[in-house]
């Protein structure tokens, strides 16, 4: 009898739910679903992470090119994230280009890697004005069940501290003007800052909780994602349109934030200490 | 001052050619749709000094402990139900190949042609990660994504009972995450769990199985170096492909490439059968665990 009523009308069953200060699935409020990392499986990859975020799966792999540095800044390097949701991982998305909600992820992504300098690019130049790296940071979501933005950053972070991504050295042989890759010294990348965002679902303008589901995206009057990084100061905030947000519930997003990303950076510690160290 | 430098070879093979555009130096079109990267990007890989790969010689044992000649095949990881929000879905891992597998359906399907009225149709869609394979590949589907998806649906159907869906379309989508060789028999075999997974009525699993022939021996279930080594001409030497359903003893699908004499191709057939059947076990336990774990437990209903 329940699935009727969800059914029919689900912002009502939500809504009961949400008066007794709970939610469908058991959690409260302001609790974030169990988050699961596991890193270095793809072996093809420079770097890669799998996230689990309650049923949200977010895979990311690092591939690291070389090509010549972007003209106006012949020191730097390229990060290039991309995030793409494949018609596998729910049936709201079409197989073709990538659409509205693949797109502003991306963007976010890669203003999020550019705020928050996760690796200084200019550790990513090899000979200024010739030869640099680009990092290409594929992110596929496996299982869309909501806060895709979270599992993203924390898939992307874990990916390039994964221990296995290391880069092979390059020179440039003096004679011959050709690069030279020796894969047998590697040298890490550097992440210098560690940022974790975290999401927030408003509801009926007043209710605010944490870490959605997709249906209760779907239903929300407005998200907020906010992003902090080591010293807690904040990245990113992104909040898409939706119904106005009282200064004091902004707050309490924001320390909330606070304490996730304690959260997550103790899990990414605890993964990467965890991998063996390779020769 | 531009692109001046000479570092970066001109002609960059490690592209596959775009069907659909004109341009044959294969160069990313501005997709304006994706994060900007540079315009032209190599793999460190093609800059490495040549000492790099020689292929196995005929003589010579397999790098993962297993023999040529013989119907070995890689341990396989298969669980089904790993996408919650599929209506059915499995995972294979062979070795160092991992694929996700998800289905929905049977939807409705755009009216197209009186076909539809009789049976439901089957679409297929194969997807390579862009860091699943060694040098990493473009987001725009490419011919070889296109030609897979084709002969998986054709593997596909023969297993289906697509009559009991008219009107309908199940929809089967493939994703490669680590590419290490028989990329399409490993598809055939996780995408018919995810289907029976989704409850869809079939007469049988497909299994597939891959084979690699090498001269006079062969290489069954071969891993990426084994599939593109051997390199330089020499007799005999192909690949061959098999989709099987097992308890019909009916070969679903059979592709093959290459120079392969006539008692080779039926020997790999066999063998490949042999193979399959060697899977058949693993498949049939990762669905009865699926269906147990679905299944509520005892005792629930009398409360």
């Amino acid at each position: 009898m329940a699935a009727g009523f969800k059914t029919a009308e689900p912002l009502e069953y939500h809504r009961s739910f949400l008066k007794e200060n709970c939610r469908p699935d058991g959690r409260e409020l302001g609790e974030f679903r169990a988050t699961t990392l596991n890193i270095g499986s793809i072996s093809t990859a420079d770097g890669s992470a799998l996230v689990k975020i309650g049923n949200t799966t977010v895979i990311c792999g690092v591939k690291a090119e070389l090509a010549a540095p972007p003209t106006d800044a012949p020191n730097k390097g390229y990060v290039v994230p991309n995030v793409d949701l494949p018609p596998l991982c729910s049936s709201k998305f079409r197989p073709g280009p990538p659409g509205e909600q693949a797109q502003v992820a991306s963007q976010f992504v890669a203003d999020l890697i550019d705020s928050s300098n996760i690796i200084q690019r200019e550790d990513l130049c090899i000979e200024k004005g010739k030869l640099s790296w680009v990092l290409y940071c594929d992110i596929m979501c496996l299982d869309y069940d909501g806060n895709l933005l979270d599992a993203c950053v924390i898939a992307l972070l874990a990916a390039l501290k994964n221990g296995k991504s290391r880069l092979p050295d390059v020179t440039i042989n003096k004679e011959t003007r050709l690069a030279e890759v020796d894969t047998q010294r590697l040298h890490r990348l550097n992440v210098t800052n560690h940022p974790v965002a975290s999401s927030f679902a408003v509801f009926d303008n007043t209710i605010v909780i944490v870490d959605p589901t997709a249906e209760e995206e779907s239903l929300a009057m407005a998200t907020v994602t906010v992003a902090l990084d080591e010293g807690d100061r904040i990245c990113a905030l992104h909040k898409p349109g939706g119904s106005a947000l009282s200064g004091e519930k902004l707050q309490d997003c924001i320390s909330r934030a606070v304490t996730r990303h304690r959260e997550v950076s103790n899990l990414i510690e605890k993964v990467l200490n965890s991998v063996k160290p390779q020769k | 001052m531009l692109n001046n430098s000479g570092l970066l070879p001109s002609t960059s093979a490690s592209f596959t050619l775009v069907v659909g555009y004109t341009a044959v130096e294969a160069v990313m079109p501005a997709d304006s749709k994706r994060v900007r990267g540079p315009e032209e990007s190599q793999s460190p890989l093609l800059f490495m000094p040549s000492t790099a790969q020689k292929a196995a010689g005929p003589e010579e044992s397999r790098g993962d402990g297993r023999q040529r000649d013989q119907v070995d095949v890689r341990p396989v990881f298969a669980r089904c139900g790993l996408v919650s929000q599929a209506k059915g879905s499995a995972y294979v891992e062979a070795g160092n190949t991992k694929l996700l597998c998800a289905v929905y359906g049977p939807r409705e399907a755009e009216r197209k042609d009186d076909t539809d009225m009789k049976a439901g149709r089957l679409v297929c869609d194969f997807r390579f990660a862009p860091f699943s394979c060694p040098k990493r590949g473009g987001w725009i589907q490419g011919s070889e994504e296109r030609d897979a998806a084709q002969a998986l649906q054709e593997a596909l159907r023969p297993g289906l009972c697509l009559h009991r869906y008219p009107r309908s379309q199940i929809e089967v989508n493939v994703l490669v995450l680590e590419h290490d060789g028989s990329v399409l028999a490993h598809a055939v075999t996780c995408a018919s769990m995810a289907l029976a997974d989704a409850g869809v009525e079939m007469y049988d699993v497909v299994l597939g199985c891959a084979l690699r022939q090498d001269g006079e021996s062969y290489l069954l279930d071969p891993t990426l170096a084994e599939e593109s080594g051997g390199g330089g001409g020499g007799e005999n030497r192909g690949s061959v492909t098999v989709a099987l359903l097992p308890s019909l003893a009916q070969v679903s699908a059979l592709q093959a490439d290459g120079e392969l004499r006539e008692d080779s191709v039926n020997a790999a057939v066999r063998a490949c059968m042999e193979g399959c059947h060697r899977l058949y076990p693993v498949v049939r336990r990762a669905l009865v665990n699926a269906v147990r774990k679905r299944a509520a437990p005892p005792g629930d209903a009398h409360s």
